[in-house]
C-alpha cells in the first residue's frame, strides 16, 4: 500500500494509510503524559474520603509528615493562601460545584481530601494511606432510586456558580430543593390526549447500568509553575478548557497557562473536560517544584463514569400499528458532582426519539444528583441508556403486533431533510437507505443440529446521536520552503487517528505526498484553539479548519504564480506538490522563496469554523444501526453473540482503515456494557474498584462474525461531506442484543447488563429453559 | 532499606544494577532505565499493558519484584525492532492492519504476541486463547487478532 494514491478520485483522502503514530507506537517511543519527566520533580498522591457523605472533623497528617522522603501534605485550608493562591477552588464544565480538594464536607467514597508530595510516587502514596480523615458520617442519597424519593437526604443543599464559558448554558439548573438539578423536556402534539386515544397501549421501565470508561491509561498530569505562567502536561482530552479553568482558578491570563498534551492513551470521555490538573498546579506551587500526579485505576474510576438510568416508556399505536403517541421519561444518576450532566440529559432525550417520527411525543430527561463518584461523559452521552429502552420498547410493540422489526422502523424514520425535532437540523441522512443496507449484509448462518439447550435468536436496532459538541476550531497550515506541511490542530490524539486524518485532509487539499506532512503535538501555548475532542467532532471541525487553512496557502500560492506568469488564476493548478501554469511549473515551495526574497520562511494559512455557521444543532446527525444473532445456553443463561452486523452513515470516510477500527472498537465497548460492565455500589461504597472486579470485553469476547457497512452518501458538514464518527457504534448494542435474547427465548430482559445469572432468571420467569 | 545487586541481560545488553529490595520491575524499567514503552494501568495482572518477556515468556512488570531480573534475559518493546530501525514482522503487521489505536496497549500486545509465536502457536483460536491476558479498549480487537495471525503465518512461512 502506498501512502498517497488513495482511491483516484480523491488523492490520498478516502486512502487505507496507516497511522501516522505507528511506528512510534509500535516500538514503544510514543510519549504519553505518564512518560514525561522533568528535572527536580516529585510525585503527589491523593488521600481520599473513606465514606460517601458527612462532615470532616479533621484530616491527621502529622504520620505523614514525619516519614523519610515527603515534602508537603495540602488540604482545602491551604489552598486559598501563599504560596498557592487560588482565586477559587470549584471548577466544573457547566457547574462551577467540584472542589479541588473537598472542603468542609465529603460527598463520595474516593473523593480526593488531601494529597501528599513526596521524593517518589511510592513513598508518595505509602505517606497518603497514613493520613487519617476523620468523617462526621451522614446518611446519604447512594442510589438513584433513593436519590429520587421526596424524603431523601440532599446530597447539595447549597447553590452553585454556572459556567457559561462553553456553552452558554441556557439549562433551567436547579439547585438545593430536591436531588433532581434540572428536568428537560422536549415535546411535540398532545402526548397524553393521543396515548388516551390510542388502540393499543404499551408501558415499560428500562434500566441501564453505571459504566467505567476504562482509559487504559489512568488520568496522570505534571505541572511545572514558574515566573512566566504555568505549564501541565496532562492526559486531558480538552486542553483549551483546562487551560481556561487553570486561568480561573489561578487568578493568570490565559496567555500564562499552557496545556501539552502528548499521546493520551485512550478517553472514551472520561478525559473530557478538566480533573486533577488544577490539584497537581496547586501542589507545584505548595513545593515550588514540579509536580506529578498518576492516579491507579481505582481512583481513576471516581474521576468520571457512564450515568447509569432509570427509563420508563410509555406508547400508544392505532388500529394500523403505527405509533401516535410515545412518551419516555428518563433518570439519570449524575453522582456527585454535574461535570457535562445537563448536556448528557438533554442529549439523552434526543437519543430516546431516537430518529423516528412520532406525531405526539415527549422526552422527560432528568439529572440526579447521588453520593456517589461523579459521572460525566462517555462515547455518545446519554445514548446507550435511552436508546437501550427505545429499541427494547419498539421491539416490544412490533412482537406484539407481529410486524416485521425492519419494517416497523423503517414505517416511523423521519425522512431525510424532515425538521423532525422543531427548531433542530433536519434529517441530514437517508435512514431507509441505510436500513435496507443492514438488512443486505450477509451472514451464512449455520443452524446448528439438535442442542437441546442452545437457543438461537436474532435481534436490531437502531441509533441516532445529535453530535458535534460546541462547532468552534481553528487549524494552522504551514508551507515549508521545501514544499513540506506543518498541520497543528487542537483536537488531541486519543487514538481516533485525528493526526493522521487531518494530514490526509492538508495533503489533499494542497497535492502534497502525505510523507511530507507533518502534525503537531497538541499545545495551547502554541497551537490553534479546539473547543474538544470528543462527541465525534474532529474529523468535521478540526478538518474542515484545515482543509480552509491549506486553501489560504492555496490560494495565496494560485495568486503569485498567475500574478508571475501572467496568466489567469483559473490557469494555474496545484498537484502532486507542483503549481503548473499554461507554459510554466515550480514546486509549491519555491514561492515562499519568491515571497521573502531568500531561501528561507513559511507561509501560514489559518482555518476557522465558527458557531456562527451552525444556526442550528447538531452539526450533524449521527446514524448507526446493527443486527445481532446470540445463541443462548438455556441451562446456565450464557450469551454468545454468534454475529453482528452493523452500519455506520459517515457521509464519507477519510480513511476506511481508521474508520472500521472505530466502529470496531464502539461496537465492542458495547459489548461490555450489554454482557457484563457495571460499577456496583453497596450504601455509596464502590464494591468492584479493579479491573479483577470489573470486567471488561477481552479478545475472546469478539463475535465470530462481526461486518460493518459505512455509508458513504457525501452528506455531511464536514471536508469532502463527511459527517463526524466512531460513537455511533456503541448506541445500538444493548437493544439488538437484548431483542435477540427475546427472539431466542422469550424473555425480555429490560435491564444491562446480560449477565447470565440475569438470562437465567428472567428465563425462568417466563417460563422456558430446557427441560428439566 | 534492604537493596540487592542484580545482573541479567536487557535487550541484548548486560546490566547490573542495585535495586531495593521491594522495587518493582516496571518501575525500574521505566525509571531507571527510560524504558517507558511498558505501561502501567491496572496495577493487577490483569490488562497485561506491563508485558515484557522473560527467557522468552511474558510477565506483568508491575507485579513482579525487580529482583526477579537477576540472571534473566529481559525484552521490552524497545529491544523488538532491528538497531538499523527496522520493524519486526510483528510490529509491521500491526502497523499494516490498523491494530492500534491509541497505542497504550500495544507494546504488551506484541510482545505477548512474540512469545506465542516463538512457541510456535499459530492458529486463530489458540493465538486468541494466548492472547486473553492482554486487554484493548480501543480497536475491539479484530485488526489485533488480524495483526498477529498475518505475522504468525509469515512466521511459519519463513522457517
Amino acid at each position: 500500500m502506498t501512502a498517497h494514491g488513495g482511491d483516484g478520485e480523491r488523492g490520498v483522502v478516502g486512502a487505507r494509510v496507516p497511522r501516522l503514530d505507528s511506528y512510534d507506537k509500535v516500538t514503544g517511543r510514543a510519549q504519553f503524559a505518564g512518560d514525561v519527566r522533568l528535572p527536580g520533580m516529585l510525585h503527589a498522591a491523593i488521600v481520599k474520603s473513606p465514606v460517601p457523605k458527612g462532615r470532616i472533623r479533621g484530616v491527621d497528617f502529622s504520620e505523614a509528615l514525619r516519614m523519610p522522603g515527603v515534602k508537603a501534605v495540602v488540604t482545602a485550608d491551604e489552598l486559598r493562601s501563599a504560596p498557592i493562591r487560588c482565586a477559587d477552588i470549584r471548577y466544573g464544565v457547566v457547574v462551577r460545584d467540584r472542589p479541588i480538594l473537598a472542603e468542609g464536607r465529603v460527598t463520595f467514597q474516593g473523593e480526593p481530601v488531601a494529597a501528599v508530595v513526596a521524593v517518589d510516587r511510592t513513598t508518595a502514596r505509602l505517606a497518603a494511606m497514613s493520613v487519617i480523615v476523620d468523617v462526621e458520617e451522614e446518611d446519604g442519597a447512594t442510589d438513584l432510586d433513593s436519590a429520587l424519593r421526596a424524603d431523601a437526604p440532599l446530597v447539595h443543599d447549597e447553590p452553585f456558580e454556572v459556567e457559561d464559558a462553553v456553552y452558554k448554558s441556557p439549562l433551567p439548573l436547579e439547585f438545593g430543593e430536591t436531588n433532581t438539578t434540572l428536568t428537560f423536556v422536549t415535546e411535540e402534539g398532545d402526548v397524553e390526549a393521543a396515548l388516551e386515544g390510542s388502540a393499543k397501549r404499551f408501558e415499560a421501565w428500562y434500566r441501564f447500568p453505571a459504566i467505567y470508561q476504562y482509559a487504559m491509561e489512568p488520568f496522570c498530569s505534571v505541572a511545572q509553575v514558574d515566573r512566566v505562567g504555568i505549564t501541565v502536561w496532562s492526559s486531558a482530552q480538552h486542553p483549551s478548557q483546562v487551560t481556561r479553568d487553570l486561568a480561573r482558578l489561578f487568578d493568570v491570563p490565559l496567555a500564562n497557562v499552557r496545556v501539552v498534551v502528548p499521546y493520551v492513551g485512550g478517553g472514551f470521555g472520561s478525559k473530557s473536560f478538566t480533573h486533577i490538573e488544577p490539584l497537581t498546579v496547586a501542589l507545584a506551587k505548595a513545593v515550588g517544584r514540579p509536580v506529578r500526579l498518576e492516579l491507579d485505576i481505582a481512583e481513576s474510576m471516581t474521576m468520571s463514569r457512564r450515568h447509569n438510568a432509570l427509563a420508563r416508556v410509555r406508547s400508544g399505536v392505532d388500529e394500523h400499528g403505527q405509533i401516535v403517541a410515545f412518551d419516555i421519561d428518563l433518570s439519570y444518576d449524575g453522582g456527585a458532582y454535574t461535570l457535562l450532566g445537563p448536556y448528557v440529559v438533554a442529549k439523552g432525550a434526543f437519543r430516546g426519539l431516537g430518529g423516528y417520527e412520532f406525531p405526539n411525543y415527549r422526552a422527560t430527561s432528568k439529572l440526579v444528583f447521588t453520593n456517589t463518584s461523579p459521572a460525566g461523559s462517555m462515547r455518545s452521552v446519554g445514548g446507550p441508556q435511552a436508546a437501550f429502552a427505545l429499541e427494547c420498547h419498539l421491539d416490544e410493540i412490533a412482537r406484539d403486533l407481529g410486524l416485521d422489526p425492519f419494517d416497523f422502523r423503517s414505517r416511523h424514520v423521519a425522512a431525510r431533510g424532515s425538521e423532525f425535532r422543531r427548531g433542530h437540523t433536519p434529517m441530514d441522512a437517508d435512514l431507509h437507505a441505510d436500513l435496507k443496507m443492514l438488512e443486505a449484509i450477509p451472514w451464512d448462518r449455520t443452524q446448528p443440529q439438535g442442542d437441546e439447550r442452545t437457543r438461537y435468536g436474532t435481534g436490531m436496532a437502531m441509533g441516532i446521536a445529535d453530535p458535534g459538541a460546541s462547532p468552534v476550531s481553528s487549524a494552522v497550515v504551514r508551507l515549508n520552503s521545501d514544499g513540506s506541511l506543518t498541520v497543528s490542530v487542537g483536537s488531541t490524539e486519543i487514538g481516533q487517528g485525528v493526526r493522521t486524518v487531518v494530514a490526509q485532509i492538508a495533503a489533499d487539499t494542497l497535492g502534497v505526498p502525505l510523507q511530507q506532512v507533518a502534525v503537531t503535538y497538541t499545545d495551547t501555548g502554541y497551537g490553534p484553539y479546539d473547543a474538544s475532542t470528543g462527541a465525534s467532532r474532529s474529523t468535521t471541525m478540526s478538518g474542515l479548519a484545515v482543509q480552509r487553512a491549506a486553501d489560504a496557502i492555496r490560494d495565496r500560492v494560485v495568486k503569485m504564480a498567475a500574478a508571475a506568469w501572467g496568466c489567469s488564476e483559473d490557469a494555474v493548478a496545484v498537484s502532486e506538490g507542483v503549481v503548473r501554469g499554461p507554459s510554466a511549473a515550480e514546486p509549491l515551495g519555491f514561492f515562499v522563496g519568491e515571497h521573502f526574497g531568500q531561501r528561507g520562511g513559511n507561509f501560514i494559512g489559518v482555518g476557522e469554523v465558527t458557531a456562527h455557521e451552525f444556526p442550528t444543532t447538531p452539526a450533524f446527525w449521527e446514524v448507526a444501526a446493527a443486527v445481532a444473532d446470540v445463541s443462548v445456553d438455556v441451562e446456565t443463561g450464557e450469551i454468545r453473540i454468534e454475529a453482528y452486523r452493523s452500519i455506520a452513515d459517515v457521509g464519507r470516510a477519510v480513511n476506511p482503515l481508521l474508520m472500521e477500527g472505530q466502529e470496531e472498537g464502539a461496537v465492542v465497548q458495547g459489548i461490555g456494557h450489554t454482557l457484563f460492565e457495571a460499577l456496583e455500589w453497596e450504601d455509596g461504597m464502590l464494591m468492584n474498584d479493579s479491573m479483577l472486579d470489573y470486567r471488561v470485553p477481552r479478545p475472546g469476547d469478539v463475535p465470530a462474525y462481526m461486518h460493518g457497512e459505512l455509508a458513504e452518501a457525501g452528506d455531511g458538514p464536514g471536508p469532502f461531506g463527511l459527517k463526524g464518527a466512531g460513537e455511533g457504534g456503541v448506541i445500538p448494542v444493548g437493544g439488538a442484543v437484548a431483542n435477540a435474547v427475546f427472539d431466542a427465548t422469550g424473555a425480555r430482559i429490560r435491564e444491562l447488563p446480560l449477565t447470565a445469572e440475569r438470562v437465567w432468571r428472567a428465563i425462568r420467569e417466563a417460563g422456558g429453559g430446557a427441560e428439566s | 532499606m534492604r537493596t540487592l545487586t542484580i545482573e541479567f541481560t536487557l535487550n541484548g545488553r548486560p546490566e547490573a544494577i542495585e535495586v531495593r529490595a521491594s522495587s518493582l520491575m516496571l518501575d525500574v524499567l521505566r525509571d531507571h532505565f527510560g524504558l517507558t514503552g511498558a505501561k502501567r494501568s491496572c496495577d493487577a495482572q490483569v490488562c497485561g499493558a506491563c508485558t515484557v518477556l522473560k527467557d522468552g515468556l511474558p510477565l506483568s512488570a508491575c507485579t513482579t519484584l525487580a529482583a526477579e531480573m537477576d540472571g534473566g534475559v529481559i525484552l521490552t518493546i524497545e529491544g523488538l525492532a532491528r538497531v538499523d530501525g527496522e520493524l519486526h514482522p510483528l510490529q509491521r503487521s500491526f502497523v499494516e492492519t490498523g491494530g492500534l489505536q491509541c497505542g497504550f496497549c500495544t507494546p504488551g500486545f506484541i510482545l505477548t504476541a512474540h512469545a506465542l509465536i516463538e512457541a510456535g502457536v499459530t492458529g486463530e483460536k489458540d493465538l486468541v486463547e494466548g492472547l486473553d491476558g492482554n486487554i484493548c479498549r480501543c480497536t475491539g480487537y479484530r485488526k489485533i487478532i488480524e495483526a498477529v495471525k498475518m505475522a504468525a503465518a509469515e512466521t511459519v512461512g519463513s522457517s
